[in-house]
C-alpha cells in the first residue's frame, strides 16, 4: 500500500510520519503515536469520545483523514496538564465527580476547553449546547455542566480556578 | 473513635486524575508486540441451518494466521443459567449477527477481508421474532433438544421455547376477584434498549509457554469470565489470569463472555497475543441489550381504592440464547406488584427464545419493564377511581412487616419516606395544572443482589494500607466508596489508601459488579477485613505495650490503650515490628456471603432470585408539556427521591441518580433498537437516539436514608432504581396533560400523535 508523508505537531512535538491514505487522525494519534487518551467509541462521528483540538478547534478525530491534518497543531488530553499541574478543567472534572467511567472524559474536557476559549463565561445552556456532540452514558451530564461552570476566567483571560 | 467523619462526605474519586489526564487504560488501549487482530463472521440469517463452511479462499489471504469454525473449537456449550451456547454456531445459526467463524490476522483490515471471503452455504429456517408467537403451537423450535442442556441454575422451568419461567402466587386470587368491586386490565410493551456505553468491548489474550492464559478484558466480572473460560478452554482456573482493564461503562452489558473465548482460542492456536475489538454495529447486533417485554396486568380493587388482587403475565423476549433471561424474568416477577400491599395475586413470568441476539442484564433488569407496566396501570386505576395518584398509592403502600411478592418479610421499607419527600419537593398537592401540561408520579421498589464478596487489606512495611479486591469499578465509584469505608474503619485519611481491583491472580473471589451489590456487599467485606486486621494489630501491640488487646484502640494511625493513652505505638512502628520481629506481614481478610432471606418457598417456582438481602426504593414526579400538533413531549421538570439507606459519598450517590435518570429518560422517550424481522435497522449511535446534554431537563434530587440492617452503616444500592422511574412517570404525565394513555415505549411524537388522533376519533 502506498505510504504518504505526514508532518504535524501533537502536544507541542513535531512529528514526521508515513501513513496510508485511508488512515484517520484518530489512527495516527492512537496507533502511530500511542496516545491512547484519545478514545474510540463509534468510528462514525457520533459519540465525541475521539475529540481533540486541531488548531484550537474541537474536532472528532475519527472523521478527519490523517492527511488533512498536514501542518496542523493538535492537542490531545495528554498535552493538557502543564508540568504536572492539571488544567483547571481537569481539576474541576475531578473535584465535581464529573467523571464516572471516564471514557467520555478526554473528549468532554477538550470540547469544554474549546468552548471556554471561545466564550469564557458560558451559561448552563451554552455548555449544554456546546457539549451536545459528546455522549456521556454515565453521569447524566449535570456534574459535567457543574464542572465546566465552575471554571471561571482570571483577569487577562486565562482560565483559572473560581 | 472519630466515627462518621469519612462516611457521608463528598470525597473526590480515587481514579479521577488518571481518567482526567487520559492515562487510564481501557480495553481498546491494550497493545502487545506481535499482536494479531481478530474478527468474526456473522450469520446473515436469523435462523438457518449451516450446511457447509469453506475457509479455503480466506486462508490464502496474505496476513491471515488462522481461521476457526465450529468444528475447530471445543464442543462445549456454556451459559450462566442454561448451558445452551456453543462457542461458534455449528449446526445452525439462531440470530442474525451470530458468530460462525473467527479469523486472526496481522492487521484488522486483513481479518475483516478474510471474514468476508469465508463461504457459507445456508438453508434458511422459519424464524420467530415475537415471544407471544414463539409460545404458540407450531412455532419453530429454536433449540431442538433443549431438555438435554445442563443448567447452572437449579430448579429452572424450561420447555419448548421457554428457557425460564417464574411463577409466584399469594393469597387466593379467585376469592380476590369475587371480593373486587372493579377490575382493570392492561397490556404494555417495551422496546429493546442498547446499553450505550461508549467503550466498545475489547479483549486481548495471550498464552505463555507454560500454557497459562492471560487475558485483558473490559469486564464487570473477572471471576465469571475466568469460570466460563475454564469451561470452554478446558483449563483449570489457576491457569487462567483475567485482568480487568478500566471499564468505559458497563450497565450490565459486560458481565458475561462476549469475545474473550475467541481471543483465547486464537491465541492458543497461533501462539501470539490476539486482540479483538467490536465495532458499534457488532455491539448492537451480537452483544446483549435490554429485553423487550410484553406485560399483561389485571387488577381487582375495592371502590375505596384498596387493591385486592392482581394477575400478571410477563413475556421477556430473550433472543437466541438464555443468557441471564431466566433471572431477568424472575426480577420482573418480583417487581410487578410494586411497593403495594396485594392480598391475592398470581404472577407468571417467562423468558422466551426468539431469533434475535441474546438479551440479558441491563441496569434494573426486569424491573425497568415491570416498573413501567405496574406504575402506568396504577395511575390508570387511580384516575378511573377519581383518586389522586399520590393518595391511591399511599393507601396501598407496604410497610415494615409486610411481605414481598415472594413472601419475604419486609424491613427497613423506605418507600413511605421517599414518597413524602418527593411530594414535598415537587409541591405535588399544590401542583398547577395548565393546558397541555401535566404531572405524573411513579414509585419503585427493586432489589439488590448479595452473593459473595471477599477483601484483602494489606498493611505495608511503612504502615500504609492497600485494599485488594476483585470487584471492578465500572464508573459507579465503588473503589472510592470502599476506600472511604476502609478509612473509616482504620481511622486513616481516605486519600492514603490505595485500591487495586480486578486481577484474578491477586484478588480474592467476588461475584462481580452488578445488581447494586458492590457498595452493599463488598462494603461489608471491607469492614470485616479491617476488623480482622485490627485484631491482629492489637494482639501484636498488646505484647509491645503490655496492655490487654481488648483495651486497645486505633486512632489517628496510633494504637493506644484506651485507659492509658500514653501507652501507644504508631501504625508505622507496629508494621515495621511485625514485618521483622513478630507475626509477619499483617493482612486483614474477609469473605462475606450475603445473608439468605426466608421466603414463601411453596408459593414460588422456577425463580433464581427468590429473596434479596435488601430492597431498594425511589419515587419520582415529572412535569411535561405536550404539543398537540406535533406529538412532541417536553419534560419540564423531574423531581426524584431515592433511599440510599446510608449515603457513603453524596457525590457518588447523586452521580448514580442523575446518570440513571438520563438513561431512563432515553428509554422513555427515544431509545429503541429497531428490528425488521431479525435485522437491526439502526445499529449505530446516529440512528439509535441516546440523550445528549441538550436533552437534559431540570432535575431536582432528594435522598432519604432509611438504614437497612444488612448494609454497611445501613447503606443500600442506588444505581438501578433511577432507571426504573422516568418511563411511567412521563407516560402518566402525558395522560394528565392530554388525556391519552400510551402503553408502549418509547413515547415518540408519532406514538403520542397517533394516540391523540385515535382518542379524537373515538370521541366522535
Ligand atoms: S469515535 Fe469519533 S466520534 Fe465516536
Ligand atoms: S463518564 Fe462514562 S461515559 Fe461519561
Amino acid at each position: 500500500m502506498k505510504k504518504y508523508k505526514l508532518c504535524l505537531t501533537v502536544n507541542g512535538i513535531d512529528y514526521m510520519l508515513e501513513v496510508n491514505a485511508g488512515e484517520t487522525l484518530q489512527d495516527v494519534i492512537r496507533d502511530h503515536l500511542n496516545l491512547t487518551g484519545t478514545k474510540t467509541g463509534c468510528d462514525s462521528g457520533a459519540c465525541g469520545a475521539c475529540t481533540v483540538l486541531m488548531d484550537g478547534m474541537a474536532i472528532k478525530s475519527c472523521l478527519v483523514l490523517a492527511l488533512q491534518a498536514e501542518g496542523r497543531k493538535i492537542l490531545t488530553i495528554e498535552g493538557l496538564a502543564q508540568d504536572g499541574a492539571l488544567h483547571p478543567l481537569q481539576e474541576a472534572f475531578v473535584e465535581n465527580w464529573a467523571i464516572q467511567c471516564g471514557y467520555c472524559t478526554p473528549g468532554m474536557i477538550l470540547t469544554s476547553k474549546a468552548l471556554l476559549d471561545e466564550n469564557p463565561n458560558p451559561s448552563g445552556d451554552d455548555i449544554r449546547m456546546y457539549l451536545s456532540g459528546n455522549f456521556c452514558r454515565c453521569t447524566g451530564y449535570q456534574k459535567i455542566i457543574d464542572a465546566v461552570s465552575s471554571v471561571r476566567p482570571l483577569q487577562g483571560g486565562r482560565h483559572g480556578k473560581k | 473513635m472519630a466515627k462518621n467523619e469519612i462516611i457521608g462526605r463528598p470525597f473526590a474519586r480515587v481514579d479521577g486524575r488518571r481518567k482526567a489526564c487520559g492515562d487510564a487504560v481501557y480495553g481498546p488501549d491494550i497493545k502487545m508486540p506481535g499482536m494479531l487482530h481478530a474478527k468474526f463472521l456473522a450469520s446473515p440469517y436469523p435462523h438457518a441451518r449451516i450446511v457447509h463452511v469453506d475457509t479455503e479462499k480466506a486462508e490464502k489471504l496474505s496476513g491471515v494466521k488462522t481461521i476457526l469454525t465450529a468444528k475447530d473449537v471445543p464442543q462445549v456449550c456454556w451459559g450462566l443459567m442454561v448451558k445452551d451456547t456453543p462457542v461458534l454456531a455449528g449446526d445452525k445459526a439462531r440470530f442474525m449477527g451470530e458468530p460462525l467463524a473467527v479469523v486472526a490476522a496481522t492487521k484488522r483490515e486483513i481479518a475483516e477481508e478474510a471474514a468476508e471471503l469465508i463461504q457459507v452455504e445456508y438453508e434458511e429456517l422459519k424464524p420467530v421474532f415475537d415471544p407471544e408467537e414463539a409460545l404458540g403451537p407450531g412455532a419453530p423450535l429454536i433449540h431442538e433438544g433443549a431438555e438435554a442442556y445442563a443448567c447452572a441454575m437449579p430448579g429452572l422451568i424450561r420447555y419448548g421455547n421457554v428457557c425460564g419461567q417464574t411463577k409466584i402466587s399469594g393469597g387466593d386470587p379467585e376469592q380476590g376477584w369475587r371480593e373486587s368491586d372493579l377490575i382493570f386490565e392492561d397490556r404494555f410493551s417495551t422496546p429493546v434498549q442498547h446499553h450505550g456505553f461508549i467503550e466498545p468491548h475489547a479483549v486481548t489474550a495471550r498464552f505463555d509457554s507454560n500454557g497459562r492464559l492471560e487475558i485483558w478484558t473490559s469486564t464487570q466480572a473477572i471471576f465469571a469470565i475466568r469460570m466460563a473460560l475454564g469451561e470452554i478452554m478446558g483449563l483449570p482456573l489457576n491457569r487462567i489470569r483475567v485482568i480487568g482493564t478500566e471499564v468505559g461503562g458497563g450497565f450490565g452489558g459486560k458481565t458475561d463472555i462476549t469475545v474473550e473465548h475467541f481471543c483465547a482460542l486464537l491465541a492458543r492456536m497461533t501462539g501470539k497475543p490476539v486482540k479483538m475489538q467490536l465495532t458499534r454495529s457488532e455491539m448492537m447486533t451480537y452483544t446483549s441489550a435490554r429485553h423487550g417485554c410484553v406485560i399483561h396486568l389485571k387488577t381487582g380493587v375495592k371502590k375505596d381504592g384498596k387493591i385486592v388482587t392482581r394477575e400478571a403475565r410477563l413475556l421477556f423476549d430473550t433472543g437466541g440464547y438464555a443468557g441471564h433471561g431466566p433471572g431477568v424474568a424472575a426480577l420482573g416477577a418480583n417487581t410487578i406488584l410494586g411497593p403495594y400491599r396485594t392480598p391475592h395475586f398470581k404472577i407468571d413470568s417467562l423468558s422466551v427464545y426468539t431469533n434475535k441476539m441474546n438479551f440479558s442484564f441491563m441496569r434494573g433488569p426486569g424491573g425497568v419493564q415491570a416498573g413501567f407496566a405496574c406504575e402506568s396501570h396504577m395511575d390508570r386505576i387511580a384516575r378511573e377511581l377519581n383518586l389522586d395518584p399520590l393518595d391511591f398509592r399511599i393507601k396501598n403502600l407496604i410497610s415494615d412487616g409486610d411481605t414481598s411478592a415472594t413472601g419475604q418479610r419486609m424491613e427497613a421499607v423506605g418507600i413511605q419516606e421517599a414518597l413524602n419527600s418527593v411530594a414535598k419537593i415537587s409541591n405535588w398537592k399544590q401542583r398547577k395544572k395548565s393546558k397541555n401540561r401535566g404531572w405524573g408520579l411513579c414509585c419503585c421498589q427493586y432489589e439488590l443482589v448479595g452473593m459473595t464478596s471477599s477483601a484483602l487489606v494489606k498493611l505495608s512495611e511503612d504502615g500504609s494500607l492497600h485494599l485488594v479486591i476483585g470487584a471492578i469499578d465500572h464508573g459507579q465509584g465503588s473503589s472510592t466508596v470502599l476506600a472511604q469505608i476502609l478509612a473509616q474503619e482504620m481511622d486513616i485519611p481516605a486519600d492514603q489508601i490505595a485500591v487495586t481491583v480486578g486481577d484474578t491472580d491477586t484478588a480474592p473471589y467476588d461475584t462481580g459488579t452488578f445488581g447494586d451489590r458492590v457498595t452493599f456487599n463488598m462494603g461489608n467485606a471491607v469492614i470485616e477485613a479491617a476488623r480482622d486486621l485490627k485484631v491482629q494489630l492489637f494482639s501484636g501491640a498488646a505484647a509491645m505495650l503490655e496492655s490487654p488487646a481488648e483495651n486497645l484502640e486505633l486512632v489517628g494511625q496510633m494504637i493506644r490503650d484506651r485507659d492509658n493513652p500514653e501507652k501507644a505505638i504508631s501504625l508505622l512502628e507496629l508494621a515495621m515490628g511485625s514485618y521483622f520481629f513478630q507475626g509477619g506481614a499483617p493482612m486483614g481478610k474477609s469473605t462475606v456471603l450475603a445473608p439468605f432471606q426466608a421466603y414463601a418457598y411453596e408459593k414460588v417456582e422456577g425463580n433464581p432470585y427468590p429473596a434479596t438481602p435488601a430492597h431498594t426504593y425511589a419515587c419520582q414526579v415529572v412535569e411535561v408539556s405536550v404539543d398537540r400538533d406535533t406529538g412532541m413531549v417536553r419534560v419540564e421538570n423531574i423531581y426524584s427521591c431515592h433511599d440510599a439507606g446510608r449515603m457513603i459519598n453524596p457525590l457518588g450517590t447523586e452521580g448514580q441518580i442523575q446518570g440513571g435518570i438520563m438513561m431512563g429518560l432515553g428509554y422513555a422517550l427515544w431509545e429503541e433498537v429497531v428490528f425488521d424481522g431479525g435485522r437491526v435497522t439502526n445499529p449505530n449511535l446516529i440512528d439509535y437516539k441516546m440523550p445528549f446534554a441538550i436533552n437534559q431537563p431540570k432535575i431536582r434530587i432528594a435522598v432519604t436514608e432509611t438504614k437497612t440492617p444488612n448494609g454497611p452503616y445501613g447503606a443500600r444500592g442506588v444505581g438501578n432504581p433511577p432507571v426504573l422511574l422516568p418511563a411511567a412517570a412521563i407516560a402518566n404525565a402525558i395522560h394528565d396533560a392530554v388525556g391519552v394513555r400510551i402503553r408502549e415505549l418509547p413515547l415518540t411524537p408519532e406514538r403520542v400523535l397517533f394516540s391523540l388522533k385515535r382518542e379524537a376519533a373515538n370521541k366522535k
